[in-house]
């Protein structure tokens, strides 16, 4: 193994030259008494130091006669009696030997440990050097062990500023082994083979010289116009920090199919520059922030258009076609424009679409088993057919067929006059006779038009032609009825008539049912409201059944009390005091001329109380501020049957229960005129309210007939509107 | 002060409308409660011309601007203006002048009568379009409408055990769900309640 007397780099034994840093081996080198720096033979001075080199024969010499050396080493033995005289009269403790031994020994050891056996870095270039170690170890180790040895003699607080550096003051494991001075201490590198680098090279500085002209890309850089930047830039950062170059973009000018997700022939192609400028080079360097290929290129004739063509206002085009309504153009000439002029779809190429349909068929209201799908032909006709200028022309859904008449409208001058709105559609209006077969009308409208005629049809017949559908009476009927049925004679029944005229249809045969009941046995009516209609909606009941009642007189028999706003607050109100929560009924009369109500004081004189609601809120509300508050108070109630669900909780059988019964709808209507021995309108709209739940039941059928038949077909629709393989 | 008073009264006039239900003998809080009530039912009316004259502000300002459907609102304010004189004139009768009854027997019931009986035409599209077996849940809904719609008539008594499984459906499953929304309810009313008596939900002054 030979070292190298630059590097220190161990090369094979029989190497002419390093193999890290090419110095040549074999050489004798070398050192610096100074600092143990090894230079070339040839030096005269010390590359590291500047010391003057003794010559290679005195160093030969040395080796020889070491008297020499033992003789510098008496002199400084010399000096030390006289540093020792200097402080005699401090009193300092001597070191014992146990401690001179601690402080020889770990030196010894330091100086073992980090040099191989046998070797110091002086002796090791000197056996490279081709001289005799014993010879040189004779002559570094007393100067080693005179160093260690100095300072255990005088305590450390007396230490005396050193003298001067004399040569070779230092052992040579403490003193920099390479000349370039090296940021890292010097005995990071002092391994058994000492390499040059035990950090990572990126660590370091580079050695060349050279800041790199620029650590960023060059379009963040405002450049001057008219310099030229150079051809490729010293990178001092990483290569992915720098923009990707043309490796991964088409070529200038390249003609790039699909763009916006069309396929387009090439003729439709839309070319552009994909490359920044920076890269370029024919580009001149212009001034910029930003980089090129943000820029819309303008100074090359490759780029035509950054966007379709549909994007772009016509410039000197004709007249175009206008889509709006005649009313909202506004082009005539002196005329301002009431829109801009971006706003209207531009017709510039007659598209070649047959006469068929103005709008797809697809887009038309189909019945659900009918999932019309588009047609090869519809979709043949709305793919861009030509090229017109490479624009990229996009399927309008309003586009409407080429007639000789709206042709001869487009072919109009500028400023003509715009097709009105009847003329533009009047293909949609007016389906041309020559309709392909494949695409058949929407029936749906027609079909919903049969299907409302025979809703009214069946709705309607049994009011005139009664079916007699056998009404038997539920439980909740029953309830009411017994109710009412054991009222005392003369009883006061208050009446709350809480619905809207949307619903009197259904109301309007319970409230008459019971009314006429309640006059049967003789009780006495006062009639109320929350609801704003509900004093007219009252009277016209009143008057239906108390029509040849002769005995009622009104304020003494019956009141119509009419309208009260507030609510649940009224409701309270007439729990507490009926004549004052008036003042006065629904005809105007004061309430204390209408003995009726000051019999009745209130909610709480009342015998029975009938809420007639069609909206389970309003019948909620008398719950919870009269029957729940007062258990006193009987309450039966007539909904509608939209209300049943939120109302039946307080109509069970139980006799706590909020209602001590409860009509439901026109078959409550009909169970309790069926009750009473009658057969009125009630009787007669239940028929058309079976008809009519039969209807939609057998419309929820039919239509999941044919949504089922639809998702059925479904796969053979699509077969059918892929065009077949050639030749079959 | 201009947030407190307002508070103060509503929390006031709470506590005593709560302490009536719970306390019985005691003149001057049923006084209270009883005054209370009525100014309820007065400010209720002013609800009511509060209404009237937004309708007037946002339909004068219509048909001031001459907006697309201004004639409607012409039509509207005409209508609702000469009700509400004839029935405000002194003599004239109130609700039981000609015109206002003529007006409300002859248009205002058959018109909203008729637009009501317009949902038959829908709901038969409805069921045709869109009650749909897409899912399972799709299916249940349906099959229990369909038994329900049509066990509730009549007619559905000719099918043995319709009807019966239709009171069973309103009975159970569906009175179990809506007893539980109520108890939902009454337990959100307390806690509203509870708050504005407390002061700690002012949105009535927002």
């Amino acid at each position: 193994m030979i070292y190298c007397p630059f590097c220190d780099t161990g090369n094979r034994s029989g190497s002419k030259f390093c193999n890290e840093c090419g110095a040549a081996l074999g050489e004798q080198s070398l050192i610096c008494p100074h600092c143990s720096s090894l230079n070339p033979p040839a030096n005269r001075f010390c590359r590291a130091c500047g010391h003057a080199l003794p010559e290679l024969a005195s160093l030969a010499s040395m080796a020889v006669e070491p008297a020499a050396i033992s003789a510098g080493e008496e002199e400084l033995d010399d000096e030390l009696p006289s540093l020792e005289a200097d402080v005699p009269t401090l009193d300092a403790p001597a070191p014992t030997a146990s401690e001179r031994a601690a402080a020889d020994t770990p030196t010894e050891d330091l100086a073992l440990s980090v040099l191989p056996a046998g070797e110091t870095t002086a002796t090791r270039g000197l056996v490279q050097d081709g001289l005799d170690p014993a010879a040189v170890e004779a002559t570094a180790l007393p100067i080693l062990d005179e160093k260690m040895r100095r300072p255990s003699e005088l305590p450390a607080w007396l230490d005396i500023p050193e003298p001067p550096p004399a040569p070779r003051e230092l052992p040579n494991w403490l003193l920099a082994p390479e000349p370039p001075p090296r940021a890292l201490p010097s005995w990071l590198p002092l391994q058994e083979a000492p390499p040059q680098r035990t950090l990572p090279p990126w660590l370091f500085t580079p050695e060349a010289p050279p800041p790199p002209v620029r650590s960023l890309p060059d379009w963040l850089f405002l450049v001057e116009p008219g310099v030229r930047l150079p051809e490729e830039p010293a990178k001092a950062l990483p290569a992915w920090l720098f923009p990707p170059e043309t490796e991964t973009l088409p070529p200038r000018g390249a003609t790039v199919n699909g763009f916006l997700g069309t396929d387009c022939t090439d003729s439709q192609a839309i070319r552009f520059n994909p490359l920044p400028k920076s890269v370029d080079s024919n580009v001149p360097p212009v001034s910029r922030l930003l980089p090129a290929w943000l820029f819309l290129p303008d100074e090359t004739p490759l780029i035509e258009r950054v966007l379709p063509e549909w994007l772009f206002l016509p410039d000197d085009s004709p007249a175009p076609k206008r889509f709006l309504p005649a009313w909202l153009d506004t082009r005539e000439p002196g005329k301002p424009r009431l829109l801009p002029s971006w706003l209207f779809a531009v017709e510039e190429t007659p598209l070649p679409l047959p006469v068929v349909h103005s709008l797809p068929s697809w887009l038309f209201l189909t019945d659900p088993g009918e999932e019309t799908a588009m047609p090869p032909s519809l979709e043949a006709a709305e793919a861009p057919a030509s090229p017109a200028r490479q624009t990229i022309v996009l399927a309008r859904p309003f586009q409407s067929p080429q007639t000789p008449r709206r042709a001869s409208l487009a072919a109009g001058p500028e400023g003509a006059r715009a097709p009105s709105y009847e003329e533009v559609f009047a293909d949609i209006l007016q389906p041309k006779a020559e309709v392909t077969p494949s695409v058949s009308l929407p029936n749906g409208p027609r079909r919903f038009k049969l299907a409302s005629v025979i809703l009214i049809l069946v709705v309607a017949l049994p009011l005139f032609l009664p079916m007699g559908i056998n009404v038997e009476p539920r439980q909740d009927t029953t309830r009411v009825f017994d109710t009412l049925q054991a009222l005392p004679p003369a009883a006061n029944v208050l009446v709350a008539f809480e619905w809207s005229p949307g619903t009197d249809e259904e109301m309007a045969p319970i409230a008459e049912a019971l009314v006429r009941h309640l006059v049967k046995r003789r009780a006495k009516i006062v009639a109320v409201s929350l609801t704003p209609e509900g004093g007219k909606l009252a009277q016209r009941v009143l008057d239906q059944t108390l029509l040849g009642a002769t005995s009622y007189k009104y304020g003494k028999q019956i009141v119509n009390l009419g309208y009260r706003p507030g609510g649940e607050a009224a409701i309270r109100s007439m729990l507490v005091d009926l004549p004052n929560t008036y003042g006065v009924d629904h005809f105007g009369i004061p309430v204390k001329d209408l003995p009726l109500v000051g019999e009745v004081k209130s909610l709480k004189g009342a015998d029975l109380i009938v809420v007639l609601a069609a909206e389970p809120e309003n019948l909620l509300s008398w719950i919870t501020q009269a029957s729940s508050a007062y258990q006193g108070i009987r309450m039966v109630a007539g909904v509608s049957a939209a209300a049943l669900p939120w109302t039946r909780p307080f109509a069970s059988a139980s006799q706590a229960a909020q209602l001590k019964g409860m009509l439901v709808g026109i078959r409550g209507a009909a169970e309790y005129e069926l009750s009473m021995g009658e057969s009125r309108l009630g009787v007669a709209a239940t028929d058309a309210q079976s008809l009519g739940a039969i209807f939609l039941a057998l419309a929820i059928a039919f239509g999941n007939l044919a949504h089922l038949r639809a998702r059925l077909n479904k796969p053979k629709l699509a077969r059918a509107s892929q065009p077949g393989p050639v030749g079959r | 002060m201009k947030r407190a008073v307002p508070v103060a009264i509503a929390s006031g006039v709470g506590i005593i409308i709560l302490l009536t239900s719970f306390v019985d003998g005691s003149d001057v809080l049923l006084s209270a409660r009883d005054l209370i009530l009525r100014w309820v039912t007065i400010l209720g009316a002013f609800a009511l011309i509060l209404g009237i004259a937004n309708v007037l502000r946002v339909h004068v300002r219509r048909i001031i601007k001459a907006e697309p459907g201004w004639i409607y609102s012409f039509v509207l304010l005409a209508v609702m203006l000469f009700v509400i004189v004839m029935g405000v004139l002194p003599g004239g009768g109130g609700l039981m002048n000609p015109f206002v009854d003529w007006t409300f027997t002859y248009v205002f019931l058959p018109l909203n009568a008729t637009i009501f009986s317009l949902l038959a035409f829908f709901v038969a599209s409805a069921a045709y379009r869109t009650f749909r077996l897409r899912s399972s849940e799709a299916t249940v809904m349906v099959v229990a409408g369909l038994i329900v719609l049509v066990g509730q008539v009549p007619l559905g008594g000719l099918v043995p055990g319709l009807s019966a499984f239709s009171g069973w459906l309103l009975d159970t499953p569906v009175m179990a769900a809506v007893r539980g929304i109520l108890l939902g309810v009454a337990l959100g009313t307390i806690t509203a309640g509870l708050r504005l008596i407390g002061g700690a939900d002012k949105q009535y002054l927002e």
